[in-house]
C-alpha cells in the first residue's frame, strides 16, 4: 500500500476506532493542541483529538447547543449526542478553555463522560501566566495518575517525549518536501497526514510519514508533479479545517492552485514545535512540555498574538507563497477579529490576502468558489503584470 | 473584421457585449436570466449580434463571466466577474482605482493599480443589504417604481438615518416610518444612505481611492450615487450603461487572449 493510502484509511475509515476498541489501554479524548500528549502516552493511555469537521454531527449538536455556536463546537457536541463510536470508546475527556464554546462544552460532556478542565491563561507571554500554566500541567498529571491508577515514571515520560519529538522530525521532513516546486503532494493530502496524527499510534504514524517522504522524493526525481510550475501557491491561515470539512481546500485545489502550506492548529501548528528538555528530571520535563503546549500556539484566544503574523510571513517566504487565504469559521469572533490585522499586514508587504467566512454547510460553495477563483485570477494577473514590467 | 463577445450571466439579468478589434463597443443586450443560464446567455448574445447584423460566426472569441459563466455555450473560457468589471471599468475610465459593482444579489469593491491590475477585492457576505434586491424590496414596500427611486429620493427634505441595513429589518423599519407619516422621498433617500453606508464599509476593506467607477444596475439610481459621493467624498464615474461593464470586460479579455494567441 502506498503511504498516502494508509493515511487516507486512518482518517476516512473506522480502522483506528476498531483498533482502539480492541485495545486494553485507556483512551482519552482531547481538544486543541494544548493538552500535553506526552503525559497521556507516558501513562500508557492513548490520546485522541476530538475536534470534529463533520456537518451531520454539527447538525446533531444543535439539539443541545444553540444554532449560533461555531460548527466545530456543535460537531463536537454532536459526537456525544449521536453516540459516535469514537466518543463511546473514551474513558475520559480533557477540555482546554480557549473560547466560550469550549468552556460550555465541558458542562455538556459531563453528562456523558468524566471531564477534566484544562484552564488556559489569557496572556501567554506573562510570567504569571506561564507559572499558572505549568501548575495546570502538573495538576493534569496528577489527575491522569488518579484516573489511570498509575504513577507517571520519569522514564515513561522521557520515552514519550522522544517518541513525539521523532514524530515531529518526520513531519518537518515532509514540510521540506512541500517546499519543492512544482509540488508532489497536495495541501489536502498533507492535511490528511497531519489529521491522522489526531488519533493514530505515533510510532506507526512516524514510520509511515518517513515512507511517504521517500515516495514523494522519488516522485519528485521522476517529475511526477501534481500540477505545473505556474499553479499559484496558497497558504491557508485562520480557523481549523478538519476532516471531512475539506470544502475550502477542495475549491482551491480544483481551481488549479495548490495549498503549499498552512498554519492551522489542525495542520502545521500541531507538529511544528519539539519539546526541548535540558535535563531528564520530572520537573524539567513538565516545564518543557508546558512550554511546548503554550508558547508556540497561535490561537487567537490569547490577548496578544503577534507570533501568528510572524509565522505567516515566515511561511510565505519559505514556501514561496503567492497568496494567503484567511479562513474564518462563522460565529468564531476570535479569528474574524484577527483577520483584519493579518489582511492589512500582508497588504503592507504586498502579499495578496483573501478573507473568507464559511462553516460546515455546503450552501455557500458557489460563492466561496467565485471568490477563490477571482483571488487566483488576481494573483496570476499580478504575476503577469510584474513580469511584463521587468 | 473580427468581433469579440462577452457574456455576463448574473443572478438577475444576463448581459452581452460585442466589441470590434479596435475595442469599440458595437452592440450590447440585457435579458432576464430566468431559470436557464444557458438559454439566457444564448438569447442575450443573439440579440446583441442581430442588433449589428452579425452572426455567431463573426465572433473570433467569446468569454463568459458572472455566476452562470460555466454554462455559456461557445465560450473560449470563463473569468470571474471581479476581473471582468475591473477590465471593463478601467477601459472606460483609465484612471479608475476603485471599482464598486452593485448587482442584483451582491456587491463588490475592487481595488486596481495604475496598470488596471486587480490588487485587492471584497464582496458582501451572503446578504442582500445594499444590493439591487434591497432596492427592489424597498421600492415595492413604498409603492414606488424602481426607475423613479433615485430621482424621487433627491427631493428629500431631510436626512433620515435608518438603523438597519438588513433587507428584512429595513423593510419593517420602512413600514413603521410610513405609519408615522414620514414623507416617502425622505425615506427613499434614507434607504440610499443606508445602502451607501454598507458599500462604504466594503470599500474601506480594500481602501477608498481617489477615482471610483460604479458599475452594475444600482449605479443607475441617482439617489444612491448622491448618497455614496457624500460618504466617500471622491470623484465617481458612472458609465453610460453600467450594467454591461462586466460583459464588456469579458469581451476585452476575449480580444486580448486572441491577440496573444495570434502573436504566440
Amino acid at each position: 500500500m502506498e503511504a498516502m493510502a494508509y493515511f487516507r484509511e486512518i482518517v476516512t475509515t473506522d480502522r483506528r476506532i476498531q483498533e482502539l476498541k480492541e485495545s486494553p489501554r485507556m483512551v482519552v479524548g482531547v481538544f486543541c493542541n494544548f493538552v500535553p500528549e506526552e503525559i497521556i502516552y507516558g501513562l500508557s493511555a492513548v490520546p485522541v483529538r476530538l475536534c470534529s469537521g463533520d456537518f451531520e454531527l454539527a447538525r446533531l449538536g444543535e439539539e443541545v447547543f444553540p444554532r449560533d455556536v461555531c460548527s466545530l463546537a456543535k460537531a463536537s457536541v454532536g459526537m456525544a449526542v449521536g453516540n459516535h463510536p469514537l466518543f463511546e470508546r473514551l474513558d475520559f475527556v480533557i477540555i482546554p478553555t480557549p473560547c466560550d464554546a469550549k468552556k460550555k462544552l465541558c458542562n455538556v460532556f459531563r453528562s456523558y463522560k468524566q471531564v477534566h478542565v484544562l484552564q488556559l491563561p489569557p496572556c501567554k507571554h506573562e510570567t504569571e501566566a506561564q507559572r499558572f500554566w505549568v501548575e495546570q500541567v502538573w495538576k493534569l498529571k496528577e489527575k491522569l495518575e488518579e484516573l489511570t491508577g498509575k504513577k507517571l515514571a520519569k522514564n515513561g515520560l522521557k520515552e514519550a517525549i522522544l517518541v513525539l519529538n521523532r514524530r515531529r522530525e518526520a513531519f518537518m521532513r515532509l514540510l521540506e518536501i512541500r517546499k519543492l516546486t512544482p509540488p508532489v503532494i497536495s495541501g489536502k493530502e498533507a492535511l490528511m497526514v497531519t489529521m491522522a496524527s489526531f488519533y493514530d499510534d505515533p510510532e506507526r504514524w512516524t514510520e509511515m510519514v518517513l515512507r511517504l517522504c521517500e515516495e514523494l522524493e522519488e516522485k519528485h526525481s521522476n517529475g511526477q508533479f501534481i500540477c505545473d510550475i505556474f499553479a499559484p501557491r496558497v497558504l491557508i491561515t485562520g480557523a481549523p479545517l478538519v476532516y471531512p470539512n475539506f470544502k475550502l481546500i477542495d475549491i482551491i485545489e480544483s481551481a488549479k492552485a495548490v495549498v503549499a502550506i498552512d498554519d492551522l492548529c489542525s495542520g502545521t501548528q500541531r507538529l511544528y514545535q519539539p519539546t526541548i528538555v535540558k535535563e531528564w528530571s520530572m520537573k524539567e520535563m513538565i516545564r518543557a512540555i508546558a512550554e511546548r503546549t503554550l508558547l508556540p500556539s497561535m490561537c487567537p484566544c490569547f490577548v496578544e498574538n503577534e507570533d501568528r503574523i510572524d509565522r505567516v510571513n515566515q511561511l510565505v517566504e519559505e514556501f514561496q507563497v503567492d497568496g494567503v487565504i484567511h479562513h474564518n469559521l462563522r460565529i468564531c469572533p476570535l479569528f474574524d477579529i484577527e483577520s483584519a490585522s493579518i489582511h492589512s499586514e500582508l497588504k503592507r508587504r504586498n502579499v495578496p490576502c483573501l478573507v473568507l467566512s464559511t462553516d460546515y454547510t455546503y450552501e455557500d460553495t458557489q460563492q466561496i468558489r467565485n471568490r477563490v477563483e477571482a483571488f487566483l485570477e488576481m494573483i496570476l494577473g499580478r504575476i503577469a503584470a510584474s513580469k511584463g514590467r521587468h | 473584421m473580427s468581433y469579440y463577445g462577452g457574456v455576463d450571466v448574473g443572478s438577475v439579468s444576463c448581459k452581452a457585449a460585442i466589441i470590434d478589434a479596435s475595442k469599440q463597443l458595437v452592440a450590447s443586450a440585457i435579458v432576464p436570466t430566468g431559470a436557464s443560464c444557458r438559454e439566457a446567455a444564448h438569447k442575450a448574445l443573439s440579440i446583441a449580434l442581430q442588433r449589428n447584423r452579425l452572426s455567431i460566426k463573426d465572433l473570433a472569441a467569446v468569454v463568459a463571466t458572472g455566476y452562470g459563466r460555466d454554462s455559456v455555450e461557445h465560450r473560449l473560457f470563463s473569468v470571474t466577474e471581479i476581473t471582468c468589471h475591473a477590465v471593463g471599468a478601467t477601459h472606460l475610465f483609465p484612471k479608475t482605482r476603485l471599482v464598486i459593482d452593485i448587482g442584483g444579489q451582491d456587491c463588490k469593491a475592487i481595488r486596481v493599480d495604475e496598470h488596471g491590475v486587480v490588487i485587492d477585492f471584497a464582496m458582501n457576505d451572503k446578504c442582500a443589504a445594499g444590493t439591487g434586491r434591497f432596492f427592489e424590496v424597498m421600492a415595492r414596500a413604498l409603492e414606488v417604481d424602481l426607475g423613479d427611486f433615485g430621482a424621487m429620493s433627491l427631493k428629500a427634505s431631510k436626512q433620515i438615518r435608518l438603523s438597519s441595513v438588513c433587507t428584512v429589518f429595513a423593510e419593517s423599519e420602512v413600514i413603521s416610518l410610513i405609519a408615522q407619516g414620514e414623507r416617502v422621498e425622505n425615506i427613499l433617500f434614507g434607504l440610499c444612505l443606508s445602502a451607501a453606508e454598507r458599500v462604504k464599509r466594503l470599500a474601506q476593506k480594500v481602501g477608498i481611492a481617489e477615482e471610483v467607477t460604479v458599475t452594475g444596475g444600482v449605479a443607475k439610481n441617482v439617489g444612491f450615487i448622491e448618497a455614496l459621493s457624500q460618504l466617500l467624498g471622491v470623484k465617481m464615474n458612472i458609465p453610460e450603461e453600467p450594467q454591461i461593464v462586466g460583459a464588456l470586460g469579458a469581451a476585452l479579455i476575449a480580444l486580448e487572449k486572441s491577440e496573444k494567441k495570434a502573436n504566440a
